[in-house]
């Protein structure tokens, strides 16, 4: 089957989810950033029900036993699998219609 | 609440029209002129210093005079970032430690005026730049900086989709809201703009094939291997020097 994307650009995937936890986790630690709705939730005093109600191992795109950034990296790689496997089913889908 | 449904998507259409400019003869390489955009908007993003974001907001005003662009189509933009970071940090001004005395903290202020400062730069400077270039020429630029094929087309697409799409909404929400009969309130606005969603979908799949064989007859994406080759001059130069500067000045 064709793939749906280029090898230049599937490269380039790679590469930005690679250097992604350095925007999402490093940089973004180092300017101190913090959702203001999480700020505004903790100054009422209200309960953190995060954990509780989300089914997911990999909460805030983290993996349980290993450090934040390689977890962001693996949490990328998930996502982008994921999508391309949408897109080629669907792609395989239709061009089977047709 | 349909004034404002509607007031809303059509700025955001609006906006993006900005963007959607032309300039034949831009006084920077296209490809530097992004790179730069690029670079400046990370180091507003990310920078830790006050004085950092509030140079470039300055410089992207001086780059508005220089480059000869309309100062109110560039404020556009920007004040859009600056009302949306405003409301996303609402929460740090309004809910502090001490929430029920409702007595602002002066830390959380400043952490969310330094979040709106660092947000309202990066759109500064960044759209200074890319109205400059134009479309086309942003293109350009991304092609020149090796860009895969599919995100240069991704890019100039939404640029010249959105607009559409929005203003296409926009009047799927007039239609329907002008057959109710009852009296509009919020509870049957909302009702509306859920009932639209399914046809919107449907529409804007349905517009954004035919905008996309318009482009491609028009040949923007059929000869994408044969970019225009644009030379460095010294505008181009000055732009790089005072990126890397700005970059060093945040790293210091």
């Amino acid at each position: 089957m064709k793939f749906l994307i280029s090898k230049r650009a599937f490269f380039l995937i790679i590469v930005l989810v690679l250097v992604s936890p350095v925007f999402g986790v490093i940089l973004a630690d180092m300017v101190g950033y913090h959702e203001p709705l999480d700020l505004a939730a903790e100054a009422l005093g209200l309960e953190d029900k995060n954990e509780e109600i989300n089914w997911t191992p990999f909460i805030d795109y983290t993996v349980p036993g290993l450090p934040d950034p390689i977890g962001y990296v693996l949490a990328g790689f998930m996502g982008v699998v994921m999508v391309l496997a949408l897109g080629m089913g669907m792609a395989k889908i239709l061009s089977r219609e047709k | 609440m349909r004034r404002l449904t509607r007031a809303v998507l059509e700025e955001i259409a609006e906006i993006l029209d900005i963007l959607n400019s032309e300039n034949s003869s831009p006084v920077f390489n296209p490809s530097v002129a992004v790179l730069s955009a690029l670079i400046l908007a990370f180091t507003a993003s990310f920078s830790q210093k006050t004085l950092v974001p509030l140079f470039l907001i300055l410089a992207s005003v001086a780059m508005a005079f220089f480059l000869e662009i309309d100062l109110k189509l560039w404020i556009k933009p920007v004040v859009l970032t600056f009302l949306a970071t405003v409301v996303i940090s609402a929460p740090l001004i309004l809910l502090p430690e001490n929430a029920f005395l409702f007595k602002p903290e002066i830390s959380r202020i400043e952490e969310a005026l330094f979040l709106i400062l660092r947000a309202t730069a990066a759109s500064a400077i960044f759209t200074i730049l890319i109205i400059h270039i134009g479309w086309t020429k942003l293109l350009e630029g991304l092609r020149g900086l090796c860009l895969p094929e599919e995100f240069v087309f991704l890019i100039g697409f939404s640029i010249k989709y959105i607009p559409v799409f929005l203003r296409d909404t926009c009047k799927l929400v007039a239609a329907k809201e002008a057959r109710m009969l009852k009296g509009l309130k919020y509870k049957t606005a909302w009702r509306s703009m859920a009932a639209v969603a399914g046809e919107i979908l449907l529409r804007s799949y349905e517009k954004s094939l035919k905008l996309h064989l318009a482009l491609n007859a028009r040949m923007f994406y059929i000869f994408p291997s044969t970019p225009l080759k644009h030379s460095i001059n010294t505008y181009d130069v000055v732009l790089l020097i005072c990126t890397a500067l700005i970059v060093a000045a945040m790293m210091l």
